[in-house]
């Protein structure tokens, strides 16, 4: 039991262990208590939310333009869903048509047949989610390879992280708007012309240097902080046991310090996230940021439960990276959080 | 037991320079020696440099002037052959029990094959008596068997010295005992060294041939050599029982706390007022060596 404890704490499932324990019949009166403060009371803010914006949205009238109530967007949502099987319908409809068509002209090959009947290849909003994600991944990704080393390096060496320091202090507070003009035109004048290879992701590697460039600084200082913040025990160690600076750094640096990294990593994913809506709607990208400009551009009466929609979508994605980078960081500070607890 | 030079501390001082307060001179002009396979405590008020001087011979502090040498080689950096057991085990939290000590095996011995570098950590855990445990985290066993696994990983590297920087201070007094007598019975079996620094003076006494009392610091210099005749392999009980046991003691604690009150230096330290130990039990025929030098 203890153990199930254990595994559902660590997946951020706290809420379900007064439910396992009822289900085992032990002290059913503090569980139900128990699982009315940790379900109950944030569900009863979640419905009063939902009250309270329905009744604003039905009662306050803002010129020509009605705020959308929750209902409205929720329908949004299924058409999202509804539009989505049906491109995927589509899209295995076209599939086969192409396999009967190269049954029946064996002359030809399948680029050629492609060629001939078209498919209107569209982004659909599960799609654009993707898409948001991977340049999310990537941009933390790169960034967490630059910071992690650098991060290190500033660690270990107190003469290094003086000459660090004056570029983090300067760059962390630049705003990815600002970053943006000047990726752009790199980028831009790195891969001319249009179309094809890398240059069809242009928006892409934009959106994904921006989202870099922001969330270094987190992992960076967080990496610097727990390296440097090493426990003189376990150096003492590497000392007595003659070891060479890499197998320092990777027998007992790293580990040491591994919590305190994948806390920097977990900020930077955050900001990752929210630098990239940014950046992706001034790149026009096809992920979610790109999905809220073009509603934004648009004349359209819906435009606003579209926009509400696309927010409520990055919260719950937002909030589901950090509830896995939580785990993560649970996971491998095993051994140090529970030598605390 | 041999008498060659073993251990050799020669006019050692330690100054730290730097830092918000300037110089701080810690240490000055020790000198004592070591033969091998005694067993030696190093006893002093906090703050007197005793764990410095420790850091010292395990080549972990640099010495400022003066030297120490190590049969006959002045000690530059940590070696193998001396291994330090930490006061606070500085085991790694993301290691087991076993991966602890064959990390120092596989560092130390590097040429061996893996199954026989696994041998021998298991080994040293067999005789530390923590075989059952050795697959446990740190933060699951008790803080008496993290300590054996200190030790076990200082001695899985085979050293001819071991350096014990209090190594039971945080322990309690029974899991105290028993790893005192533990460290006592590797140190006959092992036919170890041992220099081990310590505020327990009961401790000090039961463990040791010789027991190093240190001058407070700033400066700090060794105040008085108090040689332990008891022969060894040695029973707590009729030891602690003895009343050489309270001679000892009673001169370590004279040393200590009237050192303490009055802030002076041994020499003005006051003739022992306690009667010397009586020879009254003949089947004790060792008589207690007490000599008090500097």
């Amino acid at each position: 039991m203890k153990k199930l404890d254990y595994y559902l704490e660590t997946f951020n499932l706290s809420w379900f262990i007064p439910v396992a324990h009822l289900l085992r019949g032990d002290q059913p009166a503090y569980q139900i208590r128990c699982l009315l403060r940790m379900v109950g009371l944030p569900i009863l803010g979640m419905l009063t939310f939902l009250f309270v914006w329905n009744s604003v949205a039905l009662h306050a009238q803002t010129g020509s333009l009605r705020l959308p109530t929750p209902g409205q967007v929720w329908e949004r949502a299924e058409e999202m869903v509804v539009d989505q099987r049906n491109y995927q319908r589509s899209q295995r409809a076209y599939e086969a048509s192409i396999v009967t068509l190269k049954a029946e002209n064996p002359e030809m090959s399948e680029s050629e047949i492609r060629s001939l009947v078209s498919f209107e290849h569209k982004s659909t909003f599960l799609s654009q989610i993707i898409t948001s994600l991977q340049t999310a991944f990537v941009g933390v990704g790169i960034a967490v390879l630059i910071a992690v080393p650098i991060g290190i390096l500033c660690g270990l060496s107190n003469e290094i992280y003086a000459m660090t320091n004056p570029f983090v202090q300067l760059f962390k507070p630049v705003s990815p708007l600002a970053w943006f003009p000047v990726i752009y035109i790199l980028v831009n004048s790195m891969l001319p012309g249009t179309g094809g290879g890398l240059n069809g992701q242009k928006p892409f590697i934009i959106a994904a240097v921006v989202v870099t460039l922001c969330s270094l600084w987190p992992t960076l200082i967080n990496t610097a902080n727990g390296v440097a913040n090493v426990e003189r025990d376990y150096l003492n160690v590497a000392k007595v046991l003659n070891l060479n600076i890499l197998q320092k750094i990777w027998i007992i640096v790293l580990p040491a310090a591994l919590p305190s990294i994948f806390t920097g990593i977990r900020l930077s994913l955050g900001i990752g996230w929210m630098v990239l809506i940014a950046s992706e709607m001034m790149a026009v990208s096809p992920g979610l940021g790109g999905f809220i400009w073009n509603w934004y551009q648009s004349s359209n009466d819906v435009a606003l439960s579209y926009l509400l929609l696309a927010v409520i979508v990055i919260g719950v994605i937002g909030f589901i990276l950090d509830r896995v980078m939580i785990t993560a960081q649970k996971l491998i500070s095993h051994g140090s959080t529970a030598a605390i607890r | 037991m041999a008498t060659s030079k073993f251990l050799e501390i020669i006019n050692a001082t330690k100054t730290f320079s730097g830092g918000g307060r300037g110089r701080v001179e810690v240490l000055d002009k020790i000198n004592f020696e070591i033969q091998r396979n005694q067993f030696v405590s190093i006893i002093g008020h906090s703050g007197c440099g005793k764990s410095t001087l420790l850091s010292m011979i395990a080549g972990l502090e640099t010495i400022s002037t003066g030297s120490i040498c190590f049969k006959e080689q002045e000690i530059s950096k940590p070696g193998p052959e001396r291994a330090v057991v930490f006061q606070n085990h500085s085991l790694l939290p993301w290691r087991t029990v076993f991966q602890n000590v064959l990390l120092a095996v596989n560092t130390v011995f590097p040429r061996l094959s893996k199954t026989e570098r696994k041998a021998k950590a298991e080994r040293w855990l067999t005789v530390v008596g923590l075989k059952d445990h050795m697959y446990k985290y740190p933060h699951e066993i008790s803080g008496g068997m993290k300590q054996r696994t200190g030790i076990s990983r200082a001695l899985s590297m085979e050293p001819e010295m071991l350096l014990l920087d209090e190594p039971f201070g945080a322990l309690d007094a029974l899991t105290r005992s028993t790893l005192q007598d533990e460290v006592l019975r590797l140190h006959h079996e092992e036919h170890l060294t041992v220099f081990m620094v310590t505020h327990d003076i009961d401790e000090a006494v039961y463990c040791s041939d010789r027991v190093i009392m240190m001058n407070n610091g700033p400066k700090a210099t060794i105040g008085r050599v108090l040689e332990v005749g008891w022969p060894r392999p040695r029973e707590r009980v009729a030891f602690m029982e003895s009343p050489e046991f309270a001679h000892y003691r009673n001169e370590c604690m004279r040393f200590l706390f009237w050192r303490k009150a009055t802030g002076q230096g041994d020499q003005a330290a006051p003739a022992a007022s306690a009667p010397a130990p009586t020879m009254s039990q003949p089947e004790r025929t060792l008589p207690a060596q007490l000599a008090v030098s500097i």
